[in-house]
């Protein structure tokens, strides 16, 4: 059961789309997270990938992502809902479950908290329609949705049963201990979508857009990736943990290589949950 | 949307592609056809001031099960005051618009997408000026005597995939101002009630309307209404092919 709940983001493994949808099968992962750039690559057309993903035996646990959406003005705010619409129908044709959701950047971010509310609420709505949730995460950068308490706050205003949160254990980084384990303990389950999880590439450093992320493995400088599991699983969160790694961390990596990575954090994450189980 | 706009069912649409089959129930709960569509195999059938409608054009039954038989409930339309402008208002909070094959002169009415594909139609609340079944039916002389055994639809239930339904509440109740009471979702100006079903799994594609529920007319006695049995509220008999349930609410 717990193998089941832990899915691969396939954005960091080589090849085309078919080649990293048969790594995940050999891996044996049943669920994954896949994003843009997955589908639209040049050797095949947006609806042949769509094949291939029906076609495969995967599910589509998340798409990531629906970047810029929150915080612009008004008239904006028309071009971002096509936007999101367009990704919402690319998602409902691969049956996927969740779409995540990031805010503006610093520079475009023009708007408070209660300016996001309709349009969030117009998000979930959509979303709602074609059987797709909603996951909402901060960005750092952001000027008004820059940290987990002020997504929190956002998605308790608008109050919609199809959006939740995403967390992200390297969103958190910048983050007082005491603030996470707070959050960790009092967001309710039922709000949690997804929880994504990586390391951080050349051990801690200050938290920056640019930041180079691996798959955690022990040993690894994954912050909070312990604590996340072990609150999150003593609460009875019964979603999916997502092995998440960037595009470019393993270049040099050979297939077997990359395979060896990939198990490693599986069984890191394995034992992590399965030490809470048994307490 | 402005709360208390609407005013009520105006119509429901059952896609089929069994005519015949579908003829056989309506007229047996005293339906009977009064209009045809001027350029598509669409038909009109009435029972005092309710509506069916009866779409055979091959785009409706794309929503079918059994696109080689079959009938299912496609469609409802309430009737508001300026659908144009709340139509308008609906897109602009999140719904989904329902595109619809309109033919040259054909009465076009705005709608939304709602579950399982389903369209919720916005009809304008005009019937003192002009009956909107003028533009694109043509009168057909309905054969019999016109019998009211029911005075009005009472609810749609609705199927809902598991993990779905309470962002369907959600839905109805921040896009359309329904209120929840109990099991249902009743409409902004108390008219009719919605019940949200849940269905075993999360494939959406078995979301659709499920059961329509008429009130029995309060001059109907039991003798006269011939389809519902003493111990039930369904009607009975209904022909496998039919893909949906018809529940009659004692008065």
């Amino acid at each position: 059961m717990t193998r089941q709940r832990i899915i691969l983001n396939v954005a960091f493994l080589p090849g085309n789309l078919e080649a990293k949808l048969k790594q995940a099968a050999a891996l044996e992962f049943s669920a994954i997270e896949i994003g843009n750039t997955d589908l639209t690559s040049t050797d095949q057309t947006l609806q042949s990938n769509a094949c291939l993903l029906r076609a495969s035996e995967l599910k589509v646990a998340a798409f990531h992502e629906l970047r810029d959406f929150l915080g612009h003005p008004s008239h904006l705010m028309e071009y971002k809902m096509n936007l999101a619409k367009s990704n919402l129908r690319l998602m409902a044709e691969i049956n996927a479950d969740l779409l995540l959701v990031t805010p503006a950047l610093k520079n475009n971010s023009k708007t408070g908290l209660e300016a996001m509310v309709e349009p969030l609420k117009a998000l979930a709505m959509l979303g709602t329609v074609r059987g797709v949730r909603i996951g909402l995460k901060p960005l750092p950068s952001s000027k008004s949705l820059s940290n987990y308490a002020q997504v929190i706050s956002l998605l308790n205003k608008t109050d919609h049963a199809n959006l939740c949160l995403v967390i992200d254990n390297i969103s958190l980084q910048n983050s007082s201990a005491a603030s996470v384990e707070k959050m960790l303990q009092a967001v309710p389950i039922e709000l949690i979508g997804l929880v994504q999880l990586s390391a951080v590439e050349g051990g801690s450093g200050e938290l920056t857009e640019n930041i180079s992320t691996r798959l955690p493995t022990a040993g690894s400088f994954a912050p909070y990736v312990e604590r996340i599991i072990t609150i999150l699983e003593k609460r009875g969160y019964a979603g999916f943990y997502s092995l998440n790694a960037d595009v470019f961390s393993y270049p040099t990596f050979s297939g077997t290589m990359i395979h060896s990575a990939v198990i490693d954090s599986l069984h890191y994450l394995q034992k992590l949950i399965g030490q809470t189980d048994s307490q | 949307m402005t709360k208390g706009l609407i005013k009520g069912i105006e119509f429901v649409e059952i896609a089929t592609a069994d005519l015949a089959t579908l003829d056989k129930l309506l007229r047996r709960l005293h339906f009977v056809k009064v209009g045809a569509h001027r350029s598509k195999a669409v038909h009109l059938y009435r029972q005092g001031s309710l509506n069916i409608i009866v779409n055979q054009e091959t785009d409706a039954k794309l929503c079918l099960r059994n696109q080689a038989s079959g009938s299912q409930i496609k469609a409802f339309a309430v009737r508001v005051d300026n659908a144009p402008t709340i139509y308008a208002e609906l897109l602009s909070k999140g719904a989904w618009s329902c595109q619809s094959s309109l033919g040259a002169m054909e009465l076009n009415i705005p709608g939304i997408e709602i579950n399982g594909g389903c369209v919720l139609y916005l009809v304008e609340n005009n019937h003192a000026h002009f009956s909107i079944y003028d533009i694109d039916f043509t009168n057909v002389e309905p054969v019999g005597v016109p019998t009211e055994i029911f005075s009005k639809i009472a609810s749609l239930s609705l199927n809902i995939a598991t993990s779905h339904t309470r962002q369907w509440q959600d839905f109805f109740t921040g896009l359309l101002h329904f209120t929840q009471q109990g099991d249902y979702l009743l409409s902004p100006d108390h008219s009719f009630r919605l019940k949200l079903i849940t269905k075993q799994g999360d494939d959406i594609a078995d979301e659709g309307i499920a059961t329509m529920t008429f009130m029995q007319a309060s001059h109907s006695n039991s003798a006269d209404n011939q389809c519902t049995s003493q111990s039930s509220h369904y009607v009975k008999n209904i022909p496998a092919a039919i893909g949906f349930q018809i529940e009659v609410l004692n008065k």
